[in-house]
Parts: structure tokens; sequence; C-alpha cells
């Protein structure tokens, strides 16, 4: 039965006019897991599989303080609370306990050995699937979790994804999604971090496929000199809807954040982004940023773009840039010069922005698979491929479990 | 005496503020080596960029032939894949592409066939050694922070990458230091002399011809075609300047 939430809210409302401080999904989720999916962990990970309800209860204990939320800059108040903050928010949450979905808490502590986590989903047309982890990444320990989701090219469906991470001092997590779905799917991905001293988090996030997309981060920094990476890429085409909310919350002292946006936007496609950093108080001698480049492939794209700096402190530095546009003529009229004409031009264009991104995911085959879905998209007949790169993937999981 | 490989007739070219090319005659033919001399704002760029396809030039008469094809009306990637070069005189910079894979995607265009990985390797290696660019330029984003030198010899790399068939090189030397005026110019002579290509080249210094055997010298001047001769034309222009040649017509 198809619901209404709101999801992706703006820490505070001085966007309100535009009506576009959250936005509103129309979807019924399920509380399956989905049909086909891969899951390996490492060696000496233990996995429980939670209620909802009780997943939420335990990570209460490792939420920010409650006392600070009080003061969010801005002047307005959070009107979505929630006890471990995520980027699509308390909605979403509660949408996802009422469909009954089950949580996997994952526990990893420090290894000599790098540690990595694949979870793939292979989802049928038709097919509602949700899937819900909590990591909790030890003291010292250094993971890699790398989420995939796929379906053949014109699937239609529902995946809801929910990723939080708690990372103890000096744990550093390198986390990637990857969505290849395809063009008829509701996709929404949710993601919530809290480091504590000295902790690091780099995010790579590509949103390539589905029809409607919603996706949300919210990264909490809230130790000394904790951190948090992230590049983000995206192509829109046809009737495709992107919302992206990315919200830093800066606590600690000498916390960085860093997050760029690389996106491509053709034909009617429409997009929002939020990127809001949030320097509370506390977090004096921090620092964020925030980068948007967006290439428009059409006159008829929608792009909305809000960048919010919010600070409670002033020994803080923070910036945002975006770059905007079409390919520029001169730059096109170069590249005609050497034989390339204005298609293959874009093409080109598009293939190096985003492949960009799609080189920073940390599997070979995942990311060849974001390069092969982006050439398909670009329709790309010419493009180069690596001879020598694995089209399968690579099935060697210490504790693989295939469901 | 072959037939020409370019060839211009009576060509006028505008932008909406007026015409800015009066009327323009040129021959060339395959191996020669043209320069286009004249002083600043009088049109060389505008005339290289018109040749080449610019659509910021409308060309309001005449026709430019080549290879005994009208080209007037063609777009620049077609004119390219015809054997058209031009050396551009601020090279545009190309976040996002790095010069080996825009290299190879030129290549792939150009010939319409795959291209073979290892001989391209080899030839963009040697190239790159010929013209002294460290091998790290072949990763780096296309001119993005590159130095006016390295820009200039990014744009010879290209020229001997792709092998046209005519190169106009548009004030390929200007503000190169004497090492790198005499780098670049062992690439164009690589060009002219090894591989027979023909060349227009829009310079106001010697020094880049020293190594070049020129066939034919033209003077523009506001627009306008007012002089042309042999190589001695060359060395008129630099002890007299270009003054005597504007009267002239004018008178
Ligand atoms: N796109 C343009 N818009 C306006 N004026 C132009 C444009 N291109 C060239 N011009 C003008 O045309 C004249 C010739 O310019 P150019 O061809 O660049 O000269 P040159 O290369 O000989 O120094 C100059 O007066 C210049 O200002
Ligand atoms: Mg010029």
């Amino acid at each position: 039965m198809a619901q209404t939430f709101k999801v992706g809210h703006l820490p505070s409302i001085t966007w309100n006019r535009l009506h576009l401080n959250e936005a509103s999904v129309e979807t019924a989720l399920s509380g399956n897991l989905p049909g086909s999916r891969y899951l390996s962990l490492p060696q000496g990970a233990s996995v429980r599989t939670l209620s909802f309800a009780q997943a939420l209860a335990e990570l209460e204990k490792t939420a920010p303080v409650q006392e600070q939320e009080k003061y969010v800059a801005g002047k307005a108040p959070v009107y979505h609370p929630q006890k471990f903050g995520t980027g699509l928010g308390a909605d979403y949450e509660q949408a996802m306990q009422d469909a009954g979905v089950p949580v996997e808490w994952i526990e990893i502590g420090p290894a000599e050995q790098e540690q990595t986590i694949t979870c793939r989903m292979t989802l049928q047309d038709g097919e509602s699937a949700s899937c819900a982890q909590i990591l909790h990444v030890g003291e010292n320990a250094q993971v890699t979790a790398l989420y995939v989701s796929e379906s053949a090219e014109d699937a239609a469906g529902v995946l809801a994804l929910s990723v939080r991470a708690v990372l103890e001092k000096g744990a550093s997590l390198k986390l990637a999604l990857v969505q290849l779905l395809g063009s008829g799917f509701t996709a929404l991905s949710d993601v919530g971090l809290s480091a504590a001293d000295g902790a690091g988090a780099e995010l790579i996030q590509m949103e390539l496929g589905a029809d409607r997309s919603y996706v949300g981060v919210q990264p909490e920094l809230i130790g000394k000199e904790a951190s948090f990476d992230s590049a983000m890429g995206y192509l829109a085409n046809g009737e495709q809807r992107l919302d992206i909310n990315y919200n830093a919350v800066q606590r600690g002292r000498q916390t960085r954040c860093a997050m760029t946006f690389d996106g491509v936007l053709g034909d009617r496609a429409q997009k929002v982004f939020r990127g809001t950093i949030d320097f509370r108080n506390g977090s004096s001698g921090s620092k964020g940023e925030e980068q948007e480049n967006v290439l428009l492939l059409s006159n008829d794209v929608e792009n909305r773009t809000m960048p919010v700096i919010l600070c409670e402190e002033e020994d803080v530095e923070g910036s945002h840039g975006a770059t905007i546009g079409r390919l520029d003529e001169q730059v096109l009229f170069y590249l005609a010069t050497r034989g390339i004409d204005a298609a293959e031009a874009q093409k080109m264009m598009v293939r190096a922005r985003l492949g960009a991104v799609a080189r920073r995911i940390p599997d070979e085959a995942a990311r060849h698979r974001a390069q092969d879905y982006i050439d398909r998209k670009v329709n790309c007949d010419t493009c180069v491929r690596a001879a020598d790169c694995p089209q399968a993937w690579n099935e060697k999981g210490s504790t693989g479990e295939k469901s | 005496m072959s037939e020409p490989l370019l060839q211009i007739r009576n060509l006028c070219a505008s932008i909406e503020e007026g015409e800015l090319l009066h009327n323009i005659n040129l021959e060339i033919r395959p191996g020669e080596t043209h320069v286009l001399m004249g002083p600043n704002g009088a049109g060389k760029s505008t005339l290289g960029n018109t040749i080449m396809g610019s659509p910021v030039y409308k060309v309001t008469g005449g026709s430019i032939f080549f290879d005994g094809q009208d080209i007037t009306d063609l777009s620049a990637d077609k004119r390219a894949a015809a054997g058209l070069f031009m050396s551009f005189q601020n090279p545009l910079e190309v976040p996002g592409l790095s010069m080996e894979s825009f290299l190879r995607n030129a290549i792939r265009q150009r010939t319409g066939k795959p291209i073979k990985i290892l001989t391209f390797k080899r030839e963009l290696e040697e190239t790159m050694k010929l013209l002294q660019m460290d091998e790290s330029y072949a990763e780096r984003d296309l001119n993005v922070g590159f130095s006016g030198g390295e820009k200039k010899k990014a744009e010879i790399l290209q020229l001997l990458m792709l092998r046209p068939r005519l190169a106009i090189l548009d004030e390929t030397d200007s503000g190169l230091d004497v090492d790198a005026v005499r780098t670049v110019s062992m690439g164009i002579e690589e060009y002219q002399k090894k591989r027979g290509g023909a060349l227009l080249v829009i310079t106001h210094s010697t020094r880049i011809l020293d190594s070049l055997d020129v066939d034919y010298t033209h003077v523009l001047v506001r627009g306008q075609i007012v002089r042309t001769g042999d190589a001695s034309l060359v060395k008129e222009i630099n002890e007299g300047g270009f003054e005597r040649y504007a009267n002239e017509k004018e008178a």
C-alpha cells in the first residue's frame, strides 16, 4: 500500500519559500530483503538481526548529546528530530519501521588485513525490497563497505536502503554506494554516520539509474579531528528525478569535511540538491567545504541547488562553490578542430566527469559496472574499454552468503 | 604544378558588428609553407578560425575548397576529418578529459577505426620525448594548469599525433622562451620535412622560421591581404614594419 512521507529535510527552514525544504515520496516500502542478495563479511565480523525498534534503541547510546539539538544554528528548530541522524530523516526511519524491515547489526573490530563488506543486490522486475544495516566499526578498525544495486535495464520496483555507521575512535570507513537500477525503479538510499575522535569516513556515491531517486547522507563529526570526505556522481536523463540531501554536522573541534557533487542532467531530468555544512557549538578550528559541478545537456532540465552553511562557532571555515552550465561553445569548437563532433564531445565529457567519481569505487568489478552503465546510458558506441577488466563479479568472500 | 590543397576565393567573414575579412584569396599546395604576418588586430586569427569553421565567424562571401571539396559550409569536425588542423593562439582548458584519452578519441574519430593501443602508446611516448614533455602530461587534464609553453607544446603534440595535411599555426611561438621555441620548432620541422605536411604559419617573429623552408609570405592588414611574396618578405617586414604595405594599398 502506497504511503506518502517526507525525506531529506534541510536542518533549517531558510529556503521555505521555494518549497524545497524536503522531498515528498509516495511509495510502498517492503519488509523483505532483496530476493537475490550476495553479502560478504570480513572474517572476524559478527552479525545480528534485530527489529528496527531494537536497533534504534541500541543506537541511541551512540547518538549525539540531545542538549545540543536545542541550539541548532539557522534559528529554526529541528522539526524532524531523530536520535541518530540520517540524511533522509525521521519519516523514512518510521516508514521502514512500519514496514517491518529487519536491521542487520554488524560488529567489526580492528584486524591486520583489510576488511571488506560487500552487499550486492540484484532486483527483479516488480520487486519491492529493503535492506537496512548498522555497521559498528571498532576503535582503529579499517573497513571498506560496498553496496551495489542492480536490475535489468527497464525493470521497475522499489529499493529502500539504509546504512548507518558508528565509527569509534580512530576508526576509518570507506563506504561506496552504487545505484545501477532499471528505469522504472524508485530508489531510496539513506546514510547516517557518527565519527568519534580521529575517526574518518570516505563516501563514494553513484546514482546512475532508477526513475525516482532519493538520497540522504548525514555525517555527524562528533569527536575531535573527525573527518568526512565524499564524492558523489549522478547521471539523470529522460524524465528522471533525483533528490539529494547531504547534511554534514560538525560538532567536534578541528573536524574536516569535504564534499563534492558531480552531476550530469539531460532531457527533462529534474534534480534538487541540498547540501548543508552545520558548524555546531564546540566545533572551533573546523573546516567544511562543498563543491557542486553540474553539466546540463539540455535546456529542459530542472536543476535546483541549495547550499547552506550554518555557523554557531566563530573560528570555523566553511565554503561552497558551484559550476553549473552547458558545455562551453569555445571548448566544443576546440574539440571539433580535432575531429570530435558535438555529440561525441558531450559523451566524452560525461564519461570524463562521472568516470572520475567511478574510479574511486573501491572494487574493480563494481567500478567496471558503473563505467559500463554510464557508457550504455550515454549510448557510447566507440568508448574505450579496458580489455583486461573482469566483467564478472569476484565472488571470493570469506563468509559469503547467497540468499 | 600540383593541385592546390587549400583554395580560398574572395572570402569575406563577418561578426554581428561588421565584416572582419575582405576578399581574401589564398592558395596552398601540398607540402608548401606559407607565412601570414600582420599587425595586431589585422584579422590573422579570424582567418585561421574561419578556415577551421569556427561558428563565431559567418562567411558572407566567397568560398573555401580543401582537396577539391567545397568545405565552406562544413562543420569544424568534418574539416578536421578532411585533414585540416589548427594550433590555437590560446588553447582551451578541458577539465575532466585527460590528454591521452582525448588523443585516443580524436584519432579514432578521424580514422573511424579502433586504435592499436600499444602502437598508440609508443608513438605518444616518442612524440612527447621529442617535444621534451614530461610523461605525466599524458595523464593530466588537457591544458588544465599548463603553462603557456606547455600548452603550445601540447598543440604540436596533437599536430604530430593527428597527422593532418594542412596545419594552421596561430602564434605558436608567441610568449615562449628561446628553449621552448627551439623545441616547438623541432616538432614543426618534423611535421614539415619528414611528413610533407603543409603549413600556414601565423607569426610575429623569425625565430620559428629559422628551421623551416618558407615558400610564400602574406601580409594581412585590416582584414585584407595587401602583399604576397617569397621568404625574403619576412626579413623585409621585420626591418621595415607593416606600415608601408598598409599605405601602399590605400594610396
Ligand atoms: N569574436 C569577436 N568579436 C568581436 N570582435 C572580434 C572577434 N574576433 C575578432 N574580432 C576583432 O577583429 C579584429 C581581428 O582580430 P584577430 O583576428 O584576433 O586579429 P589578429 O589575430 O590579427 O591579431 C580585431 O579588431 C578584433 O577585435
Ligand atoms: Mg591573433
